[in-house]
């Protein structure tokens, strides 16, 4: 019965097959030893399906300088199922619901069990580059996001200030500092997906226009939700 | 997304025909006239115990239900296929079964027929059955005839079902059922053959071909053209197909298409369809919801007497398509020579078996003949197996309920079998002589005829462990004590269920009876079996499968059984015993039905895959956001009405009892991650604080208060958020597409819908805190008048504001400062002596515990805040308690496929081709078979493994000492050249290349069952003689190989 406690519910997960505990464990070991830009996982040596990671706001979002722990609950129908993803640390955020819960359709609809966690992880650092206020779930932040961008962005810097820094939002251990690489380039990259006819739209690495047009918006919304 | 508005389903049933049948002499009465009157038997009457066929009707409906109750059926032959016909017809609930049989009962009988016991031989066999068949439902009148068949016998019946019956009996019966609007079911199995055939008259109606919820999509474009074409949403495929008939409702602009009548559809692609010309209507501008809509099918079914020269015939097995003919004219070569020996061709009597092959080829001249499959028809002519009629005979009575109901599409017209794979693979002229198949007046003759007397001793000398004792394991049960299993001196069976037996149960559960109900099920079920066949060692337990019952299912139970059959509702235990199944290396026979599905999976050790290696796709689970916000169809709302119950009546009542209890629970909660600490504890506070009631009142003040906050505040705040006219940045309606615009509702105390969430909403609350509740709704309605609810008051406009405030609320609630002050505003546990609450277990099937009245008040009033269709009670239930919908003839059917893997077990077959899979869904109708997969296999260095293989490491060394990490390691390099780089037991990681240096320091030294206890904060049991280890390898080359897991025996 999700949502309530959802976060923290135990994942009791002791009817994985053996053959998918072994994809669980390679995936979380190469994840450990390598991992995705800015994300840093936490193996719980207890519970290996508990995977606790934190995730550097990127920059040129309001939540750049911040650190959010999430957890990623691997359910018992996992990997046939998508992982569930909670936010531990308070995030202004239109699809993060009031107990961290999130909404994204790649974590939903669109699941297929290939995808695997790395993928499931950078989905969620690319919804806080793009939210998407249309499946909102703090009904505020996507109200603020549609009429006025700057408030949103002014807010969730604001609790990113608060919650993110600082030992409030501590992880178990601090992720060494990282370069600065522009994180909107590869979620840029990500949403070029081709339009109807035409050729594919070339995108320099590093363009970063932060003010892109509501129509490019929708076209990397719509792209994120294919992924 | 495949909503299915109960408004429109009803428009849809509405619209059925009566079915063919119209006829209407006596006994039989034309439904839906009077009210019930509270006859113990069907009278005619609308009135449906649901308590009783609750499962049923989610199958059937109501109106196939009420059809039902209103026919007469006579079952001609009362053998074990006769038998297994009336059982699942009793329990279904038609109005009445007649048995007829002229016959005594016989010895071979008793090798199917589960009613009848040895001291009934030489007793009339439909008589002796009676009173045990009528047991089954009180709703049902069973009587019995021994007259001859005649035509004054046969006209007051809807259905006439023969089995165990003579061509030429078949032949005028069927003429004469034919013209008089009689439904004409024949049935016959021969051992390993089975053989039924349909004529349901000459225009049978058929109202629902296929038993599924109309789909319906949400529209997102329709061109105006000739045709015009219909976009949906890209939320889901439609899946429609061309042909399908479709309504629409809601869509703007081209209003047209909400007034016509139901249109056919071409299928374009999975997200659009075409549908008639519509370049006259207006121009579409949003929504709309297309729906399909279920056409009355009519079948026309010609007589026995033509069907047997014209056959039509349904294809069951794929891999045999051929034989259906071969066995149509072989069956009746069978008939001619029984006429003419008046008996039939003797068990492996190879002179008879010549005649019939003979007789066959004057049935069929010229045809082209497998004269293997017709020695073997007449080798078994005599042979009786209690899984081929519990098959056959789950079809036939399914039959006979479309035949009566015009629910589901029948059998056109002739359906054969056979399942010769059961037979020995190898050296069979050898095994099965004439010697061996003799009949030899035991119980068990029908099935020696056909498996000789060996496999008899074979099936007597089996362990096997029945795990689950409900509708599926009822079935096994009877098979096993029919077929002997475990009924040697060396055998046994122990079935364990944990649950009780129900009401629900007791219309497919068939072993259970009404005074059974809140007995154990294994305890009743073994019982009854005993009682079927008393050789039987059957043995009950009352455990649930799993790690903590490993103490009584140890190494040595596991060990001495010679396979498990798996009768489980979910899927948990399944894998569960699945693994189990793998590591003692037994066979499983695993079953399933959903409705009028249901598959057959055979895992067979070294052999097959196993039942996780391929696992179902989950049911999609609903986004949150969509739940929270933006439901758009009634399984959205009833999920939240759960949702809601739960976090009103369960959880907060938890909680209060933990922190009343536990002295660590505050400490525990501050532990918790986020903002989870100040949530649990401000819950706390409110539940004993703030919103504890003194009494009724308070109660239902709550209540009518917890309603505005819902029904009206929180969608008014959500529309302040998102106003209707809201634009997203694309410039499209915010409220537009999925998202359903919602709009606040005002309390009405004269409103009954209100007035049912206050009366549940207040008792269940009530019940929480253990006060006393009322179901008087007069009293709470004047109780309501005097409820202030404070005003609502939007958080409107003043965003800067209010955000400073809430985030200053929220930078203290990680604070101390604010987790101090909410314990110091706790009331000690001290102060709240002997205070507890009690939480709600949320529960579907008792109508009077209010739990299911919530849930439908809540979830109706939230889709009136959508807009959405409300459920009734029936569908709610169905679809907030996850209810199965099952009938006793798919269970019947599938179990008996089950039990013909379990004689190729017992026998050992060793050819994979020799077992088979099944697939069926009755209501289509389909059967197909496929064979098991085999196990995959793997390799490294030189090795092939599969997933029955392992590695056997003796953790105890000769000197008493147990093996240390460092020396388990140093093993797999030197005995395999493999290089551990992680290493697991179950969800724990023990070792991984990736750990700390000081950690592995640590560990290198210790046994390994301490570093398991250390890691899993578990101790080893006593119990416990072997660990299961995960490894994770490379090779020489440093290359990533997968490799079998470990067995590290430790005692």
């Amino acid at each position: 019965m999700e949502p309530r406690g959802g976060a923290w519910q135990n994942s009791n997960v002791e009817n994985l097959p053996p053959h998918i505990l072994r994809l669980v464990y390679k995936e979380v070991s190469l994840l450990s030893s390598d991992p995705p830009d800015g994300i840093k996982l936490f193996p719980n040596e207890e519970d290996i399906t508990d995977v606790q990671v934190t995730i550097e706001g990127p920059e040129g979002t309001p939540y750049a300088g911040g650190l959010f722990r999430m957890k990623l609950v691997l359910g018992k129908e996992f990997p046939a199922a998508p992982p569930k993803g909670f936010f531990l640390t308070k995030i202004f955020h239109p699809n993060v619901g009031p107990g961290g819960e999130i909404c994204v359709n790649v974590l939903k609809r669109d699941w297929r069990a290939e995808l695997g966690l790395r993928h499931v992880l950078l989905t969620i650092k690319c919804l806080l580059i793009h939210p998407n206020p249309e499946s909102a779930l703090n009904e505020e932040a996507g109200r603020l996001l549609l009429e006025n961008y700057e408030e949103y962005a002014a807010r969730a810097r604001l609790l990113t200030d608060i919650h993110a820094r600082g030992k409030g939002g501590a992880p178990p251990s601090q992720p060494p500092p990282q370069n600065p690489a522009p994180p909107d380039a590869a979620a840029a990259a990500a949403a070029a997906a081709p339009p109807p006819d035409g050729p594919l739209p070339k995108k320099h690495a590093g363009d970063r226009d932060k003010k892109l047009t509501a129509k490019k918006k929708n076209d990397k919304k719509r792209a994120l939700r294919r992924l | 997304m495949s909503s299915s508005p109960l408004s429109k389903k009803r428009r849809v049933s509405g619209s059925e025909p009566p079915t063919g049948s119209s006829r209407a002499p006596a006994p039989a009465v034309s439904p839906s006239i009077t009210p019930a009157n509270g006859m113990a038997k069907n009278g005619g009457e609308a009135e449906i115990d649901e308590g009783l066929y609750s499962r049923q009707l989610y199958v059937l409906g109501h109106e196939a239900m009420k059809r039902m109750q209103t026919s007469n059926v006579l079952v001609s032959g009362l053998r074990g296929l006769g038998v297994e016909v009336a059982k699942n017809l009793v329990l279904g609930g038609v109005k009445s079964v007649t048995l007829h049989d002229p016959q005594p009962a016989a010895w071979p009988d008793l090798s199917s027929q589960f009613y009848l016991r040895e001291e009934d031989v030489g007793q009339n066999r439909a008589e002796a059955t009676l009173p045990r068949l009528a047991e089954l439902n009180a709703y049902v009148a069973v009587t019995s005839t021994r007259q001859p068949l005649s035509q004054d016998l046969l006209a007051p019946f809807q259905v006439v079902v023969l089995t165990n019956s003579s061509l030429e009996e078949q032949l005028w019966v069927g003429d004469f059922c034919h013209s008089h609007g009689i439904k004409l079911v024949v049935a016959d199995t021969r051992g390993l053959f089975g053989q039924l055939f349909c004529d349901f008259g000459d225009d049978m109606v058929v109202t629902d071909t296929n038993g599924e919820q109309p789909l319906s999509a949400m529209v997102s474009m329709v061109t105006k053209g000739c045709p015009g074409e219909v976009t949906c949403l890209d939320e889901a495929r439609h899946g429609f197909e061309t042909g399908d008939f479709v309504t629409f409702t809601e869509v703007e602009g081209m209003e047209e298409l909400n007034t016509c009548g139901p249109v056919e559809i071409r299928v374009l692609g999975p997200y659009t369809f075409s549908i008639g010309d519509t370049s006259g209507f207006g121009d579409y501008v949003r929504g709309g919801i297309v729906t399909q809509v279920k056409m009355p099918k009519h079948i026309r079914f010609k007589r026995l007497r033509e069907a047997l020269a014209e056959p039509e015939l349904m294809v069951t097995d794929f891999g045999k398509a051929e034989r259906p003919p071969i066995m149509h004219w072989g069956w009746q070569a069978l008939h001619r020579f029984i006429r003419q020996h008046g008996h039939p061709p003797r068990p492996r009597h190879q002179g008879d078996a010549a005649e019939v092959v003979a007789l066959t080829r004057e049935v069929a001249p010229g045809a082209e003949l497998d004269e293997d499959l017709l020695r073997e028809l007449a080798f078994q002519a005599t042979g009786d197996l209690a899984p081929v009629n519990a098959f056959i005979g789950g079809l036939a009575a399914q039959e006979v309920m479309k035949a009566v109901s015009g629910k589901f599409t029948p059998i056109t017209q002739w359906l054969y079998f056979d399942a010769l794979e059961c037979l020995p693979e190898e050296n069979k002229e050898m095994v099965l002589t004439e010697e061996q198949c003799r009949p030899r007046n035991s119980r068990y003759d029908g099935q020696i005829a056909v498996f000789g007397a060996e496999l008899q001793a074979k099936l007597g000398a089996q362990k096997y462990f029945v795990v689950g004792a409900g509708a599926i394991g009822c079935e096994l049960l009877k098979n096993f004590a029919m077929v002997g299993l475990g009924c040697g001196p060396d055998g046994c069976v122990t079935v364990t269920d944990m649950d009780t037996i129900e009401k629900s149960n007791l219309n497919r559960q068939f072993l259970f009876r009404p005074w059974d109900v809140t007995k154990l099920k294994s305890e009743r079920a073994a019982a009854a079996v005993r009682e079927m066949n008393p050789a039987l060692r059957v043995s009950s337990r009352p455990d649930r499968v799993g790690p903590d019952t490993e103490r009584v299912y140890d190494d040595d139970f596991f060990e001495a059984l010679d396979g498990v059959a798996n009768a489980l509702d979910n899927v948990d235990a399944r894998l569960y015993m699945d693994r189990r199944c793998v590591y003692y290396r037994k066979p499983l026979l695993e079953s399933g039905t959903l409705g009028t599905k249901g598959n057959v999976q055979v895992v067979i050790p070294f052999l097959s895959e196993s039942y996780s290696s391929s696992q179902d796709p989950p049911e999609k689970a609903i986004p949150i956001c969509t739940l929270k916000n933006f439901p758009n169809a009634i399984e959205h709302t009833l999920q939240w009405a759960r949702d809601e119950f739960e976090g009103l009546f369960k959880q907060p009542a938890e909680n209060v009892n933990q922190y009343l209890t536990d002295p660590r629970f505050v400490e525990r909660t501050l532990r918790l991650a986020g903002t989870q600490p100040v949530e649990v504890l401000e819950a706390v506070q409110r539940s004993l604080v703030g919103e504890r009631p003194r009494g009724w009142p308070d109660c239902v003040a709550w209540a009518c208060r917890h309603w505005h906050r819902q029904y009206s505040n929180n969608i008014r705040q959500l529309l302040h958020n998102f106003p209707p006219g809201q634009k997203t940045n694309s410039g499209t309606l915010f409220w537009s597409g999925p998202k359903r615009c919602p709009h606040p509702l005002v309390f009405d105390p004269d409103n009954p819908l209100h007035l049912d969430y206050v009366m549940a909403a207040a008792n269940l609350f009530a019940q929480s805190y253990g006060i006393g509740g009322s179901r008087d709704r007069g009293a709470v309605a004047e109780l309501l008048r005097h409820v202030r609810v404070p005003p609502f008051a939007p958080k409107a406009g003043v965003r800067i504001h209010v955000s400073d405030q809430e985030l200053q609320s929220a930078a203290t609630a990680l604070d101390d400062g604010r987790l101090e002050e909410l314990k110091a505003s706790l009331p000690s546990p001290e102060e709240l002596p002997g205070f507890r609450m009690f939480p709600i277990d949320f529960e579907k099937d008792d109508d009077t515990n209010f739990h299911m009245d919530f849930i439908v008040a809540a979830s109706n009033l939230r889709a009136e805040n959508y807009d959405i269709p409300p459920a009734d009670r029936h569908k709610s239930k169905l679809i907030a308690g996850k209810i199965i919908p099952a009938i006793a003839t798919t269970t019947g059917a599938v179990v008996g496929l089950a039990c013909l893997e379990l004689y190729k077990l017992v026998q050992g077959h060793a050819r994979l081709a020799s077992y088979k899979n099944a697939f069926l869904n009755l209501a289509l109708p389909f059967v197909g078979f496929s064979e098991p997969l085999a196990c995959p296999r793997n390799k490294y260095y030189e090795v092939e493994w599969t997933l029955w293989d392992r590695f056997e490491v003796q953790g105890l060394q000769p000197d008493g000492q147990e093996m240390t990490l460092r020396q388990f390691l140093a093993y797999f390099k030197k005995e395999h050249r493999l290089e551990i780089t992680m290493l697991s037991q179950g969800v724990s990681m023990l070792y991984s290349f990736f750990m700390p240096a000081a950690k592995l320091r640590e560990r290198h030294d210790q046994p390994m069952t301490e570093i398991v206890a250390r890691v899993s904060k578990k101790k080893v049991g006593r119990h416990v003689k072997a660990l299961v280890f995960e490894l994770c390898c490379n090779d020489d080359t440093d290359a990533d190989i997968e490799v079998p897991y470990v067995r590290y025996t430790i005692r």
